[in-house]
């Protein structure tokens, strides 16, 4: 369970809690921190001894696409969400971050990949697969598609290249579009 | 203590003595003839032993199928598979180097076995050089090794003929200061004479007491000789621990990774070849030769043509003996890194074949076996 | 007169020549017999010593996370399988776990026990494995064919339960997919009998062979800053001394009612976090597994439900939300992170594969070792390419 609602309490201690909210979502709580702010608030996370996150263990990118339910209401906004996982093996926790980002191209946020040499690799594929292009990267290239691949498959407009370097893929026309 | 017996039984002698040129030409292309036989049919003999070998050590059966009992025929149905394959040649490559290296790794080998004796007498060429000769000869097949990994157009091969170049060079050394210690003792090169030396005695009877038995059971220094020596041979082989060139899981397969085909079989000809003759150097300096028994000496001279089959199957024998224990070590042994080869080979074993020789030497001098008695 | 040129013994003689032209920059892969799969390193490499390394990867990539978004999640179990093959089960488990906490579902107490032996029994074969063939990249033969008699055995065993040797496809939303067999249960008792014995011979032969202490100890060392900021887990983070295992620290499933130890490095044969102790790390959690699987097998109630009752597997939706589920592979820390929205078809499954970031660490640890180390150091990490990649 992410411990979002422990971590923001020390935060609101430490002074540190300017522009951030809480994400109650029915399963995991998550820590919704601003775009400009991530880098400084990561940093704090890492150092601080209360709260000493020493790995960062996940992170991902979603493509949001808007959605509205049957009575009007949007229930999804457009935009891209970046979620970071992070853990605590001194203190045995676990937290959720998330940075909403507007829809925009290309949607940038700061790179935490000099506070946690793991999220280099993930930040990589986060720009690979969803086209999130993190700021202060030492090595923002594709990771697991080849260099000149075009597109970024996780987005949910995304439409699968006809032909690549003379290959052809061509989809099934029964299998449902993307 | 007695020096050499007279080669009474050699034929050269006897021919040359005889002043007849065409009986001397007919032994030698009847000894070339053997040895060609022989050299084809033992790899096929050499790897059919580890397979089967290695699959006991690993709790598996091995060759079953091929030619019925034991797939004794496996190693015939391998060649001629690879007699059938493509002959690939990599298109960057150096052609004239690619095509005459495995002929020159092979040849190295196969001229060695010219000077090898394996009964009294019963040699292609009696080099009063012997084991010179032998030492100087197989290292030509470093050449071809180094030749084949240069020329293959392939980083990896590469790295296999240099860690190769490297590394048999660097035996070379403790190889032949260990080979010195039997030969303080007996004063000569000829390798008939050193047997004779484990044998020898002044019996006339059949079955003699020999004072001398095995140079491995001669005194402690041969003995650390030997060990030295046996080491020093595998890494010539390039067998493990010491099979860096051919390194599998690192190097595809080191320096004939670009070989297929026939010209790959000649590769691994030359490696149980050379396996045969390190082996059989070992068998006749520190084992005793064709003797059965370390001090209990049967005068072979005596029982004419069938006493030297004897000699022959002893000498075999004892040579797939030592074949076998190397086959043993390299399917239990994890492989050593270059670096380690050189230390082992420099800060180790040369230091130690350095002892062995003084000690053998002062002990020469001193006319006493163990310990010199200088004082 | 004397002279008045003054030696400058800071200036090397004039004879020094620097015999280097330029680096070699060479490929280890992607077709390679010991990168346990298709990665490809790049090295630049002076004489035998590695300058620089790049992993580059994505040789197997297979659109995991694109079929995550366009089948079932019923449909999507039997893809966990193909991403560590390895340790199919744990894949299984994670991805069943982390849907069940999104549905909320209760999973019987005898489908919760077989899932306890299943990982713990694939536990075992993937450390036999990894340590099989770390033997044979250091160059020992014959102890792979040791480690794969064993893990032969635990193939037939969960052969006989779920008809497959290597993706399984046994836990299932809700529980696992039958119950096991007559005999199975005896069956697995005796192979734990005459499994416990064979670990001392296979230590024998390569465990304490002084060659292969040589060739790996002090080598790729690393420190707990290190592995905690690349994120290692599992057996190389164990390796270094840090003593964290889900297992122990976020337990999932049973694993509270059982007694096991967490062996980490110590540093025995050389430093602290060299490859010998990540080695020795897997082969003494090999015994742990079959401690879990023993205790496992009494405390498993002989009758039960293996499956929970409600799920409807042709129409199964779970509860909106999303949730990051974390368990602990051989590997180490495999997480599922998904974003339901109440339908069949989840909005996000991202997988967090233990090999990623473990792989991850290759660039600061190869430069400064040589050539024949950088294939202990990445057969020390233990990576399967196909959940790097996913």
């Amino acid at each position: 369970m992410s411990a979002a609602r422990e971590v923001l309490e020390i935060l609101l201690k430490e002074g540190m809690a300017q522009g951030l909210s809480l994400f109650e979502g029915p399963q995991d709580p998550a820590l919704v921190v601003p775009q400009g702010r991530l880098h400084e608030v990561c940093a704090h996370l890492k150092r601080s001894r209360l709260l000493a996150f020493e790995q960062c263990v996940l992170v991902t990118g979603t493509h949001m696409v808007e959605k509205t339910d049957p009575k009007g209401i949007v229930v999804r906004t457009e935009g891209f969400e970046v979620m970071y996982h992070l853990r605590s093996t001194q203190h045995h926790r676990i937290l959720a971050v998330k940075v909403i980002l507007p829809a925009e191209e290309p949607p940038t946020v700061q790179s935490v990949a000099d506070l946690w040499r793991a999220a280099d690799w993930h930040e990589r594929e986060t720009y690979d697969m969803v086209g999130i292009v993190f700021e202060g990267h030492p090595n923002l290239h594709r990771i697991l598609l080849p260099d000149d691949w075009e597109g970024h498959p996780l987005r949910k407009d995304y439409l699968y290249p006809r032909e690549y370097h003379g290959i052809s893929l061509e989809v099934d026309p029964q299998w449902p579009a993307p | 203590m007695t020096m050499t017996l007279a080669s009474a039984g050699s034929i050269e002698s006897a021919v040359a003595a005889s002043a007849a040129g065409s009986g001397f030409w007919l032994t030698t292309l009847l000894g070339l003839v053997l040895l060609l036989g022989f050299v084809a049919l033992w790899p096929m003999f050499a790897i059919w032993l580890e397979r089967k070998v290695a699959a006991d050590f690993q709790s598996r059966m091995g060759p079953m199928y091929c030619g019925g009992f034991h797939g004794w025929l496996q190693s015939l149905a391998d060649g001629i598979k690879l007699a059938m394959k493509e002959d690939l040649i990599p298109r960057d490559s150096d052609r004239f180097l690619f095509w005459i290296a495995p002929a020159v790794a092979f040849f190295g080998v196969f001229a060695a076995f010219i000077a090898l004796p394996i009964a009294e007498g019963w040699q292609i060429a009696d080099v009063d050089l012997g084991l010179l000769f032998i030492l100087a000869i197989s290292s030509i097949g470093t050449l071809g090794i180094v030749m084949a990994g240069w020329s293959s157009n392939n980083k990896w091969s590469l790295y296999g003929a240099m860690r190769e170049a490297a590394q048999l060079v660097s035996y070379e050394i403790p190889l032949s200061i260990a080979l010195l210690s039997p030969l303080l003792v007996v004063g000569s090169l000829r390798l008939g004479d050193i047997v004779a030396f484990q044998s020898a005695a002044d019996g006339k009877s059949l079955i003699y007491w020999s004072g001398n038995g095995w140079f491995a059971l001669y005194s402690p220094w041969t003995l650390l000789a030997g060990v030295i020596y046996y080491i020093s041979s595998l890494a010539e082989c390039k067998r493990a621990p010491f099979d860096l060139p051919e390194a599998e899981s690192e190097l595809v397969a080191g320096f004939h990774t670009e070989y297929s085909g026939l010209r790959f079989s000649f590769f691994f000809l030359e490696e149980y070849a050379m396996m045969f003759i390190v082996s059989a150097i070992g068998v006749l300096v520190f084992l005793g030769g064709w003797q059965p028994l370390p001090w209990i000496s049967i005068d072979f001279a005596a029982l004419g043509f069938l006493g030297k089959l004897v000699c022959v199957g002893v000498v075999l024998f004892k040579a797939v003996f030592l074949v076998w224990v190397q086959i043993w070590l390299r399917w239990t042994l994890p492989r050593l890194r270059i670096d380690q080869v050189m230390v082992t080979g420099y800060k180790y074993l040369t230091p130690l074949s350095f002892l062995a020789l003084v000690m053998t030497s002062l002990c020469v001098h001193c006319g006493d076996r163990v310990i010199p008695t200088l004082f | 007169m004397a002279s008045t040129v003054e030696t400058d013994l800071s200036r090397p003689p004039d004879t020094y020549v620097d015999v280097r032209t330029q680096e070699l920059q060479i490929n280890m892969g992607p077709q390679h017999p010991s990168t346990h799969g298709v990665l490809r390193v790049a090295l630049w490499v002076d004489g035998e010593i590695v300058t620089r390394a790049e992993p580059d990867i994505g040789y197997l990539h297979r659109c995991a996370e694109k079929i995550g978004e366009s089948v079932t999640h019923v449909q999507y179990v039997p893809y966990t399988d193909r991403y560590d093959y390895l340790a199919a089960m744990n894949n299984n488990l994670g991805y069943c776990l982390a849907v069940e906490r999104l549905a909320e579902l209760e999973i019987p107490e005898k489908a919760q026990y077989l899932r306890v032996i299943m990982s713990e029994l694939n536990r075992i074969a993937s450390h036999l494995m990894s340590v099989g063939t770390y033997g044979i990249d250091i160059g020992a033969f014959t102890a792979f064919f040791y480690a794969f008699r064993e893990r032969e055995e635990i193939l037939r065993l969960l052969e006989w339960i779920c008809g497959a040797r290597l993706t399984y496809n046994y836990i299932r939303i809700g529980g696992v997919m039958r119950d096991a067999p007559q005999g199975w249960v005896e069956d697995v008792q005796r192979f734990l009998d005459w499994f416990e014995p064979r670990m001392d011979e296979f230590n024998q032969l390569l465990t304490h062979n002084h060659i292969f202490v040589e060739r790996t100890s002090n080598i790729g060392v690393i420190t707990v800053e290190q592995a905690h900021d690349y994120a290692l887990s599992g057996p190389n983070l164990r390796g270094s001394g840090v003593r964290w295992d889900l297992r122990r620290d976020q337990p999932y499933l049973l694993y509270d009612r059982f007694e096991f130890d967490i062996p980490v490095g110590t540093g025995i044969k050389g430093t602290v976090g060299d490859c010998w102790d990540r080695y020795w790390v897997r082969i003494l959690e090999i015994g742990e597994s079959a401690r879990i699987v023993r205790q496992a097998l009494a405390q498993m109630p002989k009758e039960g439900e293996v499956m929970a009752k409600g799920v409807r597997h042709l129409a199964f939706k779970p509860k909106a939300g999303e949730a990051y589920t974390a368990v602990e592979n051989p590997r180490g820390e495999l997480g599922y992170y998904l974003i339901s929205e109440g339908g069949q078809i989840s909005y996000r499954s991202r997988i967090r594969a233990p090999s990623f970031c473990n792989l991850s660490i290759l660039e600061a640890l190869l430069p400064g070792t040589m050539l024949g180390d950088s294939v202990a150091i990445i057969g020390s990490i233990d990576i399967v390419l196909g959940e790097v990649d996913r």
